[in-house]
């Protein structure tokens, strides 16, 4: 992963609407008129990507919380980030 | 992870996620079967108290709002409020006649607003059954009208109906409307008492000829192979689901309805209100409120009675708040269901000789 890529930081779309529903995320997708909805550490990488957090900060932010390496932390956040993006509920800023 | 299970753990959590605002009961149509019940009075929510709301229900992390009447665009301050309730992130759905929705009003509300859905109500495929439905001539005409240009936006587009025996000989004429117009759709086959318990409306409840009909045309439509129809659609010629959990419905579970004079209640059909938001601010009605704690004791209380009767009971669309309005019991059956219940009985015995 890049430097560039690392500091990238990610927004919920704005035509996406998001909600932490006990320890679980709700995307709706407006305009596809879909709900996706991710588990909790998801969860939590949203809020991160809401306060504004690039993906490092992301990536230091999981590993403070949970009880994985930074290795599997980056690769996990990467992929649901890249997930995310495909899906029209985040985007970049 | 699936967005139903998150739904039946908001009910067996009391977790709110939905709230149907009432705006106003102003209405520039004069529907026969309006359920609103037009004498009721009280203080109206001002805007200062609506925004407060909205931001406790934001606070609270509500997902869904509505935002309905009477007609909600009726209300003097509509924007401002659905404007502020953008602001903070909710899925809103619009529900509205669609008669105001003029080429301006719809711009406006897609770029103000930005709905997930506006809801609208078409009673009939034709204008001679919407307009005596109505009851203001050419109504038909402009909301077919507004729904094109409401396409044209880009926005979603839903038509909710009520199957009454005024339009039951239209009823596959009104899915080809739907589909022609591109919207989504749902018919609730069910003409209800007022809110004020008054039965006038159900002298226009359809026939059960009537209903057979509507459930052919739907099967039809369903099995129909047609890349035009969208999955959303062909849901609605199913079988309901049945959730399993403890509860009924999730009336005072996950969502409720707030009136415009403050009252909350359980939801839009269960009329007994459980607080008043101006006497308590929403967060402290939702905790401590006895009587939300009672409805959601009885929507248990009918999940047991409807598993007891059987499978079609659990099937049979049975809603407490209806019940209530009927008998004053949110557990007693009332005709409809009994209807629905003997129906699938009926069926069964087919089948058996069959």
């Amino acid at each position: 992963m890049s430097t560039q890529s690392q500091q990238q930081r990610y927004r919920v779309d704005p035509h996406a609407r998001f909600r932490v529903m006990d320890d679980e995320g709700i995307f709706v997708l407006q305009e596809a008129g879909e709900v996706l909805v991710v588990n909790e550490v998801g969860a939590f990488i949203v809020q991160q990507l809401q306060a504004e957090r690039s993906v490092d900060e992301v990536v230091m932010a999981i590993t403070d919380r949970y009880a994985v390496d930074q290795d599997r932390a980056r690769a996990d956040a990467r992929s649901l980030l890249d997930a995310l993006l495909e899906a029209g509920a985040i985007s970049q800023t | 992870m699936s967005y139903s299970n998150t739904i039946k753990r908001a009910w067996a959590g009391n977790r709110l996620m939905s709230v149907l605002l009432e705006l106003t009961y102003a209405c520039n149509l004069d529907c026969t079967f309006c359920y609103n019940d037009l004498a009721r009075d009280g203080q109206q929510l001002s805007l200062e108290q609506y925004r407060q709301l909205l931001d406790d229900l934001a606070e609270l992390g509500i997902l869904n709002l509505s935002l309905s009447g009477g007609e909600p665009l009726a209300h003097p301050r509509f924007f401002d409020i659905a404007n502020h309730a953008r602001s903070l992130g909710f899925v809103i759905r619009l529900k509205t006649n669609g008669h105001a929705v003029r080429p301006a009003t719809a711009e406006r509300i897609r770029n103000e607003v930005d709905p997930f859905v506006i809801e609208v109500s078409i009673h009939g495929a034709s204008a001679e059954t919407h307009d005596r439905q109505t009851r203001v001539a050419g109504s038909f005409e402009r909301l077919i009208d507004n729904v094109r240009t409401m396409k044209s936006l880009g926005l979603r587009v839903k038509a909710n109906s009520v199957l009454t025996r005024w339009n039951e000989d239209e009823v596959e004429g009104m899915l080809a409307l739907y589909d022609e117009l591109g919207v989504l759709f749902q018919i609730d086959p069910e003409v209800k008492p007022r809110d004020d318990g008054d039965r006038e409306p159900l002298a226009i409840e359809a026939s059960v000829e009537g209903q057979a009909r509507y459930r052919r045309a739907l099967e039809a439509r369903a099995n129909r192979d047609d890349p035009d129809i969208d999955t959303a659609s062909r849901e609605a010629g199913r079988e309901p689901r049945v959730a399993r959990t403890d509860k009924h419905c999730g009336a005072g579970s996950n969502n409720i309805a707030i009136d415009p004079y403050g009252n909350v209640l359980p939801c839009v059909q269960w009329r007994v209100p459980v607080g008043n938001l101006h006497d308590q601010r929403i967060a402290e009605i939702w905790e401590k409120s006895v009587g939300l704690q009672d409805v959601r004791e009885t929507t248990k209380a009918a999940r047991r009675m409807l598993e007891g009767l059987g499978d079609a009971a659990v099937r049979s669309n049975f809603c407490p708040g209806a019940a209530q309005v009927y008998s004053g019991d949110p557990l007693a059956l009332y005709p409809a269901v009994e209807q629905r219940i003997a129906a699938s009985a009926r069926a069964r015995v087919r089948l058996a000789v069959l």
